[in-house]
């Protein structure tokens, strides 16, 4: 299925769903030979309250199947223009075995407070991978069955990849 | 011939022959210090790419065999630790850990940047700023990573630091780099 098919049948089942628009080609996300570089894929921006209904139909619906959970990620946007709130955006990458097509889905949260709905019930690559979000940036997922660090030692000060973090040096620094 | 001739020509002490061969008298020190240096068996501490240029030197082509290096898989039977790789600050106990479990004298040996001073990660929030915050070293292989030749260059210079102990006295320990606790 092609982006806009996709598009399609997602936003006639969830509420709420927007398509995220490529970013201006003369703006900071500027690609090669002034065109935006982003891939040729569907992006939504879904608020996380929508997140478990639009999961379950990614994974359930017959026309989409994406059965492939390719990652979890997050961006912190601490700096943004006076119209944008400063905003954490959880990322995922989802992939359809069976029909090979691709979509991308962000998740805006504030930076205080940060909680997404977990998807590990439905992929279980979600576990680690929102673990490791957790670890970094301190967004919790709710109903995620061991939401713990998993890189960095349970007494770890902080969430390193936040922008604003500030590092401690300990007896292992200069 | 019980000793190869070079052995004999380097040796501080004299050969009195004897019937039925030679008689060898010298210093304790020397043969203490001889054995020492002649089998240093490393605790195989491999924990980045550095790990592979060590390996590689244990391999048939650079043979560390021939130098009585024989890598051991526990602490108890090592005399040296080669800290190949980038130290985290969570694998930093362990590594304290096993250094206190090796019976002395025993000596460290810190194999590339990242041991020595964090190298490329110097700025990273996870990355102990050298091995030497934590056990004392003795030989520092700069290089990132370093060929098996500059490893078994500071093998040598480790061999060297070995022959200049005494039994009389305490082995000198190099002070930590630690600044804060």
């Amino acid at each position: 299925m092609n982006p806009s098919e996709i598009y399609a049948v997602v936003a006639t089942q969830v509420t709420g769903v927007k398509e995220l628009p490529p970013p201006a080609v003369n703006g900071p996300a500027a690609g090669h030979e002034g065109r935006p570089y982003r891939d040729p894929n569907l992006f939504l921006s879904c608020p996380a309250e929508k997140l478990p209904a639009l999961a379950k139909i990614l994974k359930e619906d017959a026309k989409l199947g994406f059965d492939y959970l390719v990652m979890v990620t997050a961006v912190d946007h601490p700096r943004t223009t006076a119209a944008e709130l400063a905003r954490m955006d959880v990322v995922y990458q989802f992939y359809s075995l069976a029909r090979r097509h691709r979509l991308v889905v962000k998740v805006s949260v504030p930076r205080e407070n940060p909680e997404v709905p977990s998807l590990a019930d439905l992929w279980s690559t979600a576990d680690w991978q929102e673990r490791e979000v957790y670890d970094m940036f301190g967004i919790r997922f709710a109903g995620h069955p061991d939401l713990r660090r998993i890189l960095m030692w349970d007494e770890f000060p902080g969430w390193p990849l936040r922008k604003d973090y500030v590092h401690v040096p300990d007896r292992y620094d200069d | 011939m019980g000793l190869n001739e070079s052995l004999l020509e380097k040796l501080p002490g004299t050969i009195l022959n004897m019937p039925g061969g030679k008689v060898v008298i010298s210093t304790v020190d020397y043969f203490v210090n001889w054995a020492r240096k002649s089998s240093l068996w490393p605790m195989t501490f491999g924990l980045a790419c550095c790990a592979i240029e060590m390996m590689g030197s244990y391999a048939p082509r650079f043979d560390f065999d021939r130098f009585g290096v024989i890598p051991r898989p526990t602490p108890r039977q090592s005399d040296l630790i080669i800290i190949a790789g980038t130290v985290v600050k969570k694998m930093a106990p362990m590594i304290e850990r096993l250094y206190h479990q090796m019976p002395a004298p025993r000596w460290v040996i810190s194999m590339g940047a990242c041991a020595n001073k964090g190298g490329p990660y110097y700025d990273s929030y996870s990355v102990c700023k050298g091995v030497d915050k934590i056990i004392p070293v003795d030989i520092y292989i700069p290089g990132c990573p370093p060929r098996p030749e500059a490893l078994q260059y500071g093998l040598f210079e480790l061999q060297k630091k070995i022959e200049k102990m005494s039994i009389a006295k305490k082995p000198d320990i190099p002070p930590l780099s630690r600044v804060r606790d």
